[in-house]
Parts: C-alpha cells; sequence; structure tokens
C-alpha cells in the first residue's frame, strides 16, 4: 500500500514535471507555430591559411553551412526548468561536426576525437574560456555550458578546424535546413523580435507577431 | 502599394532562392572565392638589447636580429585543379623589398594517391622546425641555433689557414677570409630556416610514414635562387606517426655548398664539387593532452678547402635542441627551449682547437592569445659563448603575432 502510494506520487510528480517542461513558456496553451525560411548568405572565403608546406592529404567533406533562427528577447518561465542535456561535437576529417550547434544553457556537449590523429580542441570566447588538450581517437571530452552566448570553437593543432556553439537561455531558437528554413518550437502569443544568425553574425532580423493557434510565416531576408 | 510589396517580397525570395542553394552546388562564376585562399601574417618582436650589445646571438642572414624584427608576409594558395596548384609566400623585413619567399607549382599527379610534385622555391626538405613556417608555430620568439646562429664558415670566402680560421670564432655575424670575396659579410648557419632553396621535391605519405626527397640548387645551410657551382643538393626525409603522441623524424642533406667565385683558387683536383655540405638530422616530437615536446638534433659537416696541408678540413657541428610547451589556460602557454650548438677542433699552431665558438642557449617564457588570431609572447633569453668578444648575453623581448 505505501509502496503503491509511493508509485502514484512519483508518477504525479514525473507528469506534472513533463507538462511544465513541455509547456510554452509564459501563458500556456496559447501558443502558436512560427517557421519560415532564413536566405543563408552567401559562403564566405575558407576560414583558414593556406596549405604552404603540408598539402591536405584528402580534400575534407564540404560542409553544409545553416543559420540558427531565434527570439532575440523570449518569454521565459517563473521557474524555469534548468536542462541537463548532453549534445556532441564530433571531430572527423579533421573537421567539427556539425559546424554550427545550438543548444540552451545547462547542456554538456562532449567532443569526441573521430580521427586517426590528435586533436586539441579549445575556445577563448568570453562566454566559455576552455582548453581540452590533446586526445586521441576514441576519447571524448564534455564541457558544460552555463552562459548564453556565441561560443567560438578551434583546434589548437589544427587552424583550418572551427565551429560554433550558440547557447540560448531559452527554447524559442532552431538551426535551419540546409536551405534556409526553419521552425521555432510552439511559441507563446505575443509579438517578438525574431533574429537570424549566420558564421558569427546577425544577418538579419524583423519583428513578428505569433497568434494562438495559427502558423506565422517570417522570412528572413539579408538586408 | 500591396502589389509593389508583393512584388518585392517576390524579388526577395527570388534573389534568396539561390543564395540558400549556394552551400549545396558551390556558386558557378565566382572562381576567385573557390580556387583562391589568401592569409597574411604580421610580426613585430622587440629585445631589451641591441644585436650589437648582445652579440649577435641571434642575428640572421638577413642581417637583422630575429629579436627585434618586423615581418609582414602574404601567403597565397591558387588551385587550378584538383592535380595542379601554386602556392606563394611575399614577405618583407623590416619593410624592406618585399620577397618571394616561397613560390611554387604542387603537382599531384593521381588524385586518389598522396604524392605530391613541388616545383620552384619549394618547402624545405631537411629537419623540423624550418617548417613551422608561420610565427606562431614557433612557441618561442627566437630560433634554435642550428638553424639560425651564423658560424664563420662562409659558401663566398676561405681562410687560408686554420689559424685564420679560429681567428674568425663568434664572427659568423661579420666573417672576413683572405681568400675569395674580400668583403665582410655573414657566415652560414647549419640550416637556415628563414630562406627557401629552389629546384624539385617529391612528397609521398601512406600513414604512418610521410617521404620527401629534393633536388635543390643551394645547400641546407645557403639555400639559393639561383644554382652557383654546378652542382645540385640532394636531400631527403622520412617522418613516421606510428601513434598519435609521437613523430619521428630522420633527415639527409648532401650537396656542393661553395661559390663559382671561389674555384679558380681552389686546392686539389676535386673543384667545386668536392667541397660539400653534409648533413643527418633527427627529430622527435611528443605530445599528450596540454603537453607539446621536441627534440632535434643535426650533424653537420663542411668540407672546407685548406691550404697548409690536406686539400680538404673537415668542419663539424652538432646542434641539439629540446623545446617544452604547456598549456596553462585557455589562451595561455610557457614554453622553454634548452640548446646547444659545438663545433669540432682543427688542428692549428697552438695546438686542437674549436673551429667556432660553441654555443648553448637556454630560452624560457610564454604565450598569451588575448583572441584568436592575436598572439602576445614574452621571453627571456640566456646565451653563453665560448670564444669571441661577447660570451654572454642575457636578454628579455617580446613579440606580437596577429594574421588573418
Amino acid at each position: 500500500m505505501v509502496l503503491t502510494r509511493r508509485v502514484a506520487i512519483a508518477a504525479l510528480v514525473t507528469t506534472t514535471l513533463v507538462a511544465v517542461m513541455q509547456a510554452p513558456a509564459g501563458t500556456q496553451g496559447a501558443t502558436g507555430t512560427l517557421r519560415g525560411r532564413f536566405a543563408l548568405p552567401a559562403a564566405t572565403g575558407h576560414d583558414h591559411r593556406p596549405a604552404l608546406i603540408e598539402p591536405r592529404v584528402a580534400p575534407r567533406p564540404r560542409q553544409t553551412r545553416v543559420g540558427v533562427v531565434y527570439l532575440e528577447v523570449a518569454p521565459s518561465e517563473a521557474f524555469e526548468q534548468p536542462v541537463a542535456a548532453r549534445q556532441r561535437m564530433d571531430q572527423r576529417n579533421e573537421t567539427f561536426v556539425p559546424h554550427v550547434l545550438a543548444i540552451r544553457t545547462g547542456t554538456t556537449v562532449d567532443f569526441p576525437n573521430s580521427d586517426r590523429i590528435y586533436h586539441n580542441v579549445f575556445s577563448l570566447s568570453p562566454t566559455r574560456k576552455f582548453d581540452l588538450g590533446r586526445y586521441a581517437v576514441g576519447r571524448s571530452k564534455a564541457v558544460r555550458f552555463d552562459r548564453p552566448g556565441v561560443v567560438r570553437v578551434f583546434c589548437d593543432i589544427h587552424s583550418h578546424m572551427s565551429a560554433f556553439i550558440l547557447v540560448f537561455s531559452h527554447r524559442y531558437f532552431a538551426v535551419t535546413q540546409p536551405d534556409g528554413t526553419f521552425q521555432l518550437p510552439p511559441v507563446p502569443t505575443g509579438t517578438y523580435m525574431l533574429a537570424g544568425w549566420y558564421e558569427g553574425e546577425v544577418r538579419a532580423n524583423r519583428q513578428v507577431v505569433v497568434r494562438s493557434g495559427e502558423t506565422t510565416v517570417a522570412d528572413l531576408p539579408v538586408p | 502599394m500591396s502589389r509593389l510589396l508583393r512584388l518585392a517580397a517576390w524579388a526577395a525570395m527570388a534573389a534568396a532562392a539561390p543564395c540558400a542553394a549556394q552551400e549545396a552546388s558551390p556558386p558557378r562564376g565566382n572562381w576567385f572565392q573557390e580556387h583562391v585562399r589568401l592569409a597574411g601574417e604580421a610580426s613585430a618582436s622587440m629585445s631589451t638589447t641591441e644585436a650589437s650589445a648582445e652579440g649577435w646571438f641571434n642575428y640572421s642572414d638577413y642581417e637583422n636580429s630575429t629579436v627585434r624584427s618586423l615581418r609582414l608576409s602574404l601567403v597565397g594558395e591558387v588551385t587550378f585543379s584538383e592535380r595542379v596548384a601554386l602556392i606563394t609566400e611575399v614577405r618583407t623585413l623590416q619593410f624592406e623589398r618585399p620577397e618571394a619567399y616561397a613560390l611554387y607549382v604542387r603537382i599531384r599527379p593521381w588524385v586518389s594517391q598522396a604524392l605530391d610534385i613541388h616545383v620552384g622555391r619549394i618547402p624545405p626538405t631537411f629537419g623540423s622546425f624550418p617548417r613551422r613556417l608561420y610565427v606562431a608555430d614557433n612557441p618561442l620568439i627566437g630560433m634554435p641555433l642550428a638553424f639560425q646562429y651564423l658560424t664563420s664558415n662562409r659558401a663566398d670566402a676561405v681562410p687560408a689557414s686554420a689559424d685564420e680560421l679560429v681567428s674568425m670564432r663568434a664572427r659568423g655575424w661579420r666573417s672576413d677570409f683572405s681568400i675569395g670575396n674580400p668583403t665582410e659579410g655573414p657566415g652560414l648557419p647549419i640550416a637556415n630556416a628563414l630562406r627557401w632553396d629552389s629546384g624539385l621535391q617529391v612528397r609521398w605519405q601512406r600513414d604512418p610514414v610521410t617521404v620527401y626527397g629534393a633536388v635543390t640548387q643551394g645547400t641546407i645551410g645557403d639555400p639559393r635562387l639561383s644554382d652557383d657551382n654546378g652542382g645540385p643538393q640532394l636531400s631527403a626525409r622520412v617522418v613516421v606517426a606510428p601513434h598519435p603522441i609521437i613523430a619521428l623524424g630522420a633527415s639527409v642533406a648532401d650537396g656542393p655548398y661553395l661559390a663559382r667565385g671561389l674555384a679558380a683558387q681552389l686546392p686539389g683536383p676535386g673543384g667545386l664539387r668536392s667541397h660539400r655540405q653534409q648533413a643527418v638530422g633527427g627529430d622527435v616530437e611528443l605530445s599528450r593532452d596540454r603537453w607539446l615536446v621536441r627534440g632535434e638534433v643535426v650533424w653537420n659537416r663542411w668540407n672546407q678547402p685548406a691550404f697548409d696541408g690536406a686539400s680538404v678540413r673537415d668542419l663539424d657541428a652538432l646542434g641539439s635542441m629540446l623545446e617544452m610547451k604547456y598549456r596553462l589556460w585557455p589562451g595561455l602557454y610557457a614554453a622553454g627551449r634548452v640548446e646547444r650548438l659545438g663545433f669540432s677542433d682543427v688542428a692549428t699552431t697552438l695546438g686542437p682547437r674549436a673551429w667556432d665558438a660553441p654555443v648553448t642557449r637556454l630560452e624560457v617564457g610564454g604565450g598569451w592569445a588575448v583572441r584568436r588570431q592575436l598572439l602576445l609572447k614574452a621571453v627571456w633569453q640566456r646565451n653563453r659563448r665560448e670564444g669571441g668578444r661577447v660570451r654572454a648575453s642575457d636578454l628579455g623581448a617580446v613579440q606580437v603575432v596577429t594574421w588573418f
């Protein structure tokens, strides 16, 4: 009997927690869909120095560039649940995969080395400075990101390796598809400023109005 | 008005569509963006002591101190196809006339094979340190003695006797001999890391082995844009990396080093080609976690003409160094290098003496990456020499490096 009561309480607590975490911020239930297309700028030039002495042995796969679309000012709950998620940024063929990772504060990112050579992942960004040292294939090190902001990630050994981690204090963001299309998680009704980020810069923003139960299409052209 | 907005929206969408698609397939027509890569690097170094006061320990054959210099360089790579690329580095020191330090064509005959042929002013084959081209690749400011320190031996002037040779000990920054070019000038370093040779290099890689072979105009101590003695230098290098933690390298080089202007004055029947620079080197790199340790040893021999007995005098030198780097904090590291350059004895009227004054150097310091592309370094350097007017020199130096 005691066991049954405990199970019931545990189930209730779990259900409540899940409901709170799943519910949109602000006015629960009054949400709308926000989707659109971020016209990704043309790819800029190579972001690494020429191979003056050692040629690249194998051409690295051309990574698809994507953007990140997010609400600049987002509604937040009085008691926002901290996330304890884990994400992964791999190192393959002397490339960070994915090139852009968008996460929430509190997320821990694993940096496994899937190459046959050493890598040394580090960042000098004020949002999160870290240096994981050199480690070989099969090993992984992790970093937890507790502050919102942009973190530029590099490899100390291979100057051509770079990536971005965007850390948000809310959940209203999305990494675009390669063609620029995006859809944010259900957004509470209201008026917001939508921003489009690409390769280190906010390239576009616009005001959007989200109405309850409606789908708002908000394209982000480059100014 | 709404029609105008619709038209604008349509135009925006129409303009956006090809932009978004550019990532999947490279944009057509933008040949420069797809095929040209440019990078620039600027570094400025300043030491507490002038080159003359510090005993020319850090002097280079460009006649300036490596710890007191301003260097600007522009590096370019033009990829014409999967098989052919042009690589160049144009550099100026102290704002003097820019010079193409590197200018070569890279040919990959078989795209699937890591076999490259380099023709032109090519990357160095011998040794490990000269391959650290960018300033930021050197954790300290000074360069290893074996790749920078000027010995008294010259390619265009030779001493008439062993006594004259040893009288120039520690005078490599401005050496002067009675046979050949009468003008005072810098002597030769064992291997010149500041100048690239001209010729042909073949590089082949198959993990964990990389092999290099080259035929060049000059020698490792005197890389040349054009030939000056009718004899090529052959050099080779093998690097084995059995595990990511370690890389082992071995290098050899052999070529005539004397200048054509000395040909008529040489003793013996061998001529210019019998007076060679021969070198053997070994290097190791260990890295793990926050540590990076490098060691390099170079043994070198110059067959100098002798006029007081045998027709050839062997001038041997041995350079060795151990370098360590430890990353203390993101962007902050400490580093140190200890090294020695020793010389063999020659028979003089006063007995056997080292043909040049042995040098030891300790350099410790660190670097701080203020930003990803802005590095500040500070070092303290201790030099000791067993001969010459200035036998000891302690100096501090700072350097700022930036690149794009």
